[in-house]
């Protein structure tokens, strides 16, 4: 998987991310340290409860680190925006009084301010690419689930943010049709070469999607151990993609025969 | 370019969901005729109201009442019809209303004000809990001697009680309505910068829809309410009087038919401000985007 430059887009130092509860603090993320660079697909790997969900949150802005440094192209992101768009697994993410059509120009006009005609014709060229046409005038409501995803990634790819930041945004879906989306995901990043930052508990997803995998322990989470990963190209069925979930299994300390799911 | 993929394939209804895909619900009605309509029309309310009409219709005979106070459905409906054509029910429907808009629209603002500090501060959650608690089971008409005493006879005491007869049940609507946007659609606005007015305006206003026509809903039927009894009860107010003014008059001169017209003038309005406005409403905007509550 060549990667023309190597610079680096996001880069953790270090960082701890603690929340005050009603039950005390609670400590989400102990000095973890990672670089996600431009142009790769970088997946946090990891049990429920290990804090990828709020290290990705920290990326986007919405949570700040209580100790050590979170750089996105080299500053501090304190404050969300438009570069580095969040993906969420609910299906609840998408405007439901708006349109296909309309949520996705309601975040060009909202976050590029665009002008209108250049909007439309920007949203319905995205819509495309992720094979919504025909469902441009479709309310959320009548979408099945992994069409509403399609249109997130839609209205996401469209802002042309830096960074996509997927929460495990097909957690919801049933096991084929996520097969579908994971490699549909492929062929848009193959097209777009847009940096993705994606969190998964499912060992297999993580390797059809990661560049490198970075594997998480729980509570607090902490990182246990980063993978270059070239298994996806193998296949599913290859060698190669079975020693690298064995690999993983072993990481998450399931033991080698652990049935996923 | 790759085809829509059925993605129901595996779930639990491909049939459904593949009819979905072949025919999206694109949010404009198909011109032509609406094969539904039939089945649409409340068949079995329009017997009711028709056996109705008819028991009104026979009754006062066989029972031997007295004409002058329990007149015939035909009797009622023919002074009903002179008194739209000649304009004096409409003339008294056009005062209660007008009052009635201006006190709505002053109870909404005021509600919304009221659920935007108590979505941001806890003093204003704690004032508008002890406050709907409190008023809630006391009729706003219950504090109209009082406004009469503080106002007197004229419009600001009918616009005191109907502020309060819509302010406190608005607001909990509202507020409700605030407090309950997924979490999910408020991270997704911020997440593409915006904050403050314009994210309550792109976010949250939309979102809380829903509960917030529910609130004019229940505003509108306690002010109505509370307007006409204020009316019946108080006489004319500001030299001129309303719908329940003219029921009042009626009673007085003894033209009891001319009081079955105001009264059955009073369900009419509220009907049509329920089905014309309210339904309309909310078949155009939650119903359309599958948000009923």
């Amino acid at each position: 998987m060549a990667i023309a430059a190597h610079d680096t887009l996001i880069e953790a130092s270090r960082v701890s991310i603690q929340f005050t509860t009603a039950a005390g603090v609670v400590e989400a993320v102990r000095d973890v340290s990672f670089q996600v660079r431009r142009g790769e697909k970088f997946v946090l790997l990891g049990p429920s409860g290990c804090g990828k969900s709020t290290l990705l949150k920290a990326v986007a802005g919405f949570v700040r680190p209580t100790a050590g440094t979170l750089l996105f192209e080299g500053r501090e992101a304190r404050e969300p925006g438009a570069d580095r768009i969040l993906i969420f697994q609910e299906f609840d993410q998408l405007l439901p009084w708006k349109t296909v059509l309309g949520n996705v120009q309601f975040a060009l006009r909202v976050a590029a301010r665009l002008p209108a005609d250049a909007l439309s014709q920007r949203a319905r060229a995205y819509i495309r690419l992720v094979g919504l046409e025909g469902f441009e005038r479709a309310y959320p409501h009548t979408l099945s689930g992994s069409m509403k995803q399609r249109v997130a990634l839609a209205r996401s790819l469209a802002l042309d943010p830096e960074v996509l930041l997927m929460d495990e945004p097909f957690g919801s879906l049933d096991a084929l049709t996520r097969l579908h989306m994971q490699n549909e995901l492929g062929r848009i990043w193959r097209e777009h070469r847009k940096t993705i930052l994606f969190v998964t508990h499912s060992i297999q997803e993580a390797i059809l999607i990661g560049h490198r995998i970075m594997v998480m322990t729980p509570r607090p989470g902490r990182v246990r151990e980063i993978l270059d990963n070239t298994a996806a190209d193998a296949g599913p069925d290859s060698p190669e993609f079975v020693q690298m979930q064995g690999r993983l299994r072993g990481l998450l300390g399931l033991g080698d025969r652990g049935h996923e799911e | 370019m790759v085809a829509p993929h059925p993605s129901g394939a595996a779930g639990a209804e491909p049939a459904a969901r593949a009819e979905r895909l072949e025919r999206p619900e694109v949010g404009r009605r198909v011109p032509g005729p609406r094969p539904d309509l039939w089945a649409r029309l409340p068949l079995g309310k329009v017997a009711v109201v028709a056996l109705l009409l008819a028991a009104w219709e026979v009754l006062p005979a066989a029972l031997h009442a007295n004409p002058l106070l329990f007149p015939r459905a035909t009797t009622v409906l023919r002074v009903w019809v002179r008194g739209i054509e000649s304009g004096e029910i409409l003339t008294y429907a056009e005062r209660s209303l007008a009052v009635l808009v201006l006190g709505m629209a002053l109870g909404v603002v005021g509600a919304f004000l009221l659920a935007v500090l108590a979505l941001f501060t806890r003093a204003g959650r704690d004032f508008l809990d002890v406050m709907t608690s409190m008023f809630n089971p006391l009729p706003a008409i219950a504090l109209f001697p009082l406004a009469l005493l503080w106002f007197g006879l004229g419009i600001k005491s009918l616009l005191f009680v109907l502020i309060h007869a819509t302010i406190w049940p608005m607001a909990l609507s509202v507020f409700t309505g605030f407090a309950t946007v997924p979490r999910t659609l408020v991270l997704v606005g911020r997440n593409f910068g915006l904050r403050g007015w314009p994210l309550a305006a792109a976010i949250y206003f939309p979102a809380a829809l829903p509960a917030i026509v529910t609130g004019l809903r229940i505003a509108w039927a306690f002010a109505w309410r509370t307007l006409i009894a204020a009316e019946l009860v108080f006489g004319v107010i500001g030299g001129q009087g309303g719908l329940g003014w003219y029921i009042y008059l009626k009673r007085y001169y003894l033209e009891t038919p001319a009081v079955f017209a105001g009264l059955a003038t009073i369900v009419l309005i509220g009907l049509l401000v329920e089905h014309g406005i309210f339904r309309t409403i909310e078949e155009r905007t939650v119903r359309r985007w599958g948000m009923s509550l």
